[in-house]
């Protein structure tokens, strides 16, 4: 079971590196209003996503899911939750 | 052509949207939304649109735009494929922009590369099309590419505390194949290249703190080939917008907005029009807040 410990570090390294900022962002920051990321660019980080929850044996991240987030925090508790689902 | 706004002047409008995970996401992969086209290509959110229009003098009317997905990601190691079915549907009643179109098909939106770099993201759409204005029926098979890339503001909002922007293109080839028509109209196929450029600024962005948008777009279809018995006359099709919005709130849930719309969109069974309107626009979830 994946842990927040575990997922956060990993989430918050691909964002500061998206957004090509030289220091990780607060999990308050806001994807758009504070790093630029635009509505394309979140829904692209749906591979990145993925690559973390399904190495933690959890279900990829959606497009449409991770176009849908607009902070940092949420884009951390999304992959947690993506990483500690199964397949039903 | 007709011109709405000079006939009846500017048109008070209520647009109310929303984009919504409809199922949850721990019970099954699969992922239903609701939102206002099945085709991904803005940068811009496009969720539903219901729309309520009180013109001064005629009839009022309403406009409803929807485009529901179900769909499921698969994880293809240096890719990703969120495939499923989806199902669309555009209806105007206002007379001269009478619109009534139906689709239903297979959509994938796929994912290549790194949004660090450079992200490809493509888009396959397999669709019936049935257009209730002109009684015809049309498989649409259709596929295009978006990008994001840093370096060249694709995707990424660049500026300063004075302005910022972002813009993004789509390129795409679509082929209408009508196999029903009314009977004496004729059937056939129009295969056509499409291009779609659209930029989002934000002026005094520090100051409004982003609240302040505008959103110019164009689109630019170019038929390449066609049956001869469909006798369509051009070979190019151009839908020109430009949307103007004023977030009222931090979290962009709510917003004051001028929209113009100028051309057409075969694609979508849009025939060519040119109007204003003004819109208290609702989304959900909030486009960037």
């Amino acid at each position: 079971m994946a842990t927040r410990e575990e997922v956060k570090p990993l989430v918050v390294s691909k964002i500061r590196v998206v957004a090509h900022r030289s220091q990780d962002p607060p999990e308050t920051a806001k994807l758009f209003d504070d790093l630029g990321m635009g509505p394309t660019v979140r829904k692209a980080m749906a591979l990145p996503y993925s690559r973390i929850a399904t190495s933690f044996g959890g279900l990829p991240v959606s497009q449409a899911a991770a176009g849908a987030l607009k902070t940092v925090k949420e884009s951390i508790e999304l992959v947690l939750k993506k990483a500690n689902a199964r397949e039903s | 052509m007709k011109n709405p706004v000079g006939r009846r002047g500017i048109v008070i409008l209520l647009l109310a949207s929303c984009s919504l995970p409809v199922m949850g996401q721990d019970a099954s992969s699969w992922e239903v939304h609701l939102q206002q086209s099945i085709s991904d290509k803005n940068s811009a959110t496009k969720p539903a649109a219901f729309q309520l229009t009180f013109p001064g003098k005629g009839e009022n009317s309403y406009a409803v735009d929807l485009g529901l997905t179900a769909l499921r990601p698969s994880d293809f190691g240096r890719a990703q494929w969120d495939w499923g079915v989806a199902a669309e549907y555009h209806h105007n009643t206002l007379l001269d922009r009478k619109q009534d179109t139906r689709e239903i098909g297979f959509t994938a939106l796929g994912e290549y590369g790194d949004p660090a770099t450079i992200a490809w993201l493509p888009q396959v759409i397999a669709k019936y099309k049935y257009d209730g204005v002109k009684s015809t029926g049309s498989l649409v098979p259709s596929a295009s590419m978006t990008l994001t890339n840093f370096a060249s503001a694709i995707g990424f909002a660049k500026g300063g505390p004075g302005f910022k922007f972002f813009w993004q293109p789509t390129l795409g080839v679509e082929l209408e194949d009508g196999v029903k028509a009314p009977s004496a109209k004729p059937t056939g196929q129009v295969s056509r290249a499409f291009g779609h450029l659209e930029a989002a600024l934000y002026p005094a962005a520090e100051l409004l703190k982003n609240r302040l948008e505008i959103v110019p777009g164009v689109t630019l279809w170019q038929d390449f080939a066609k049956s001869k018995q469909l006798g369509i006359a051009r070979d190019r099709h151009v839908l020109r917008t430009i949307s103007v919005n004023y977030y009222l709130g931090s979290d962009q849930m709510f917003s004051l907005g001028l929209d113009y719309v100028n051309g057409e969109d075969p694609s979508q069974g849009l025939p060519e029009q040119r109007y204003t309107r003004i819109a208290f626009k609702v989304a959900y979830p909030p486009p960037n807040g």
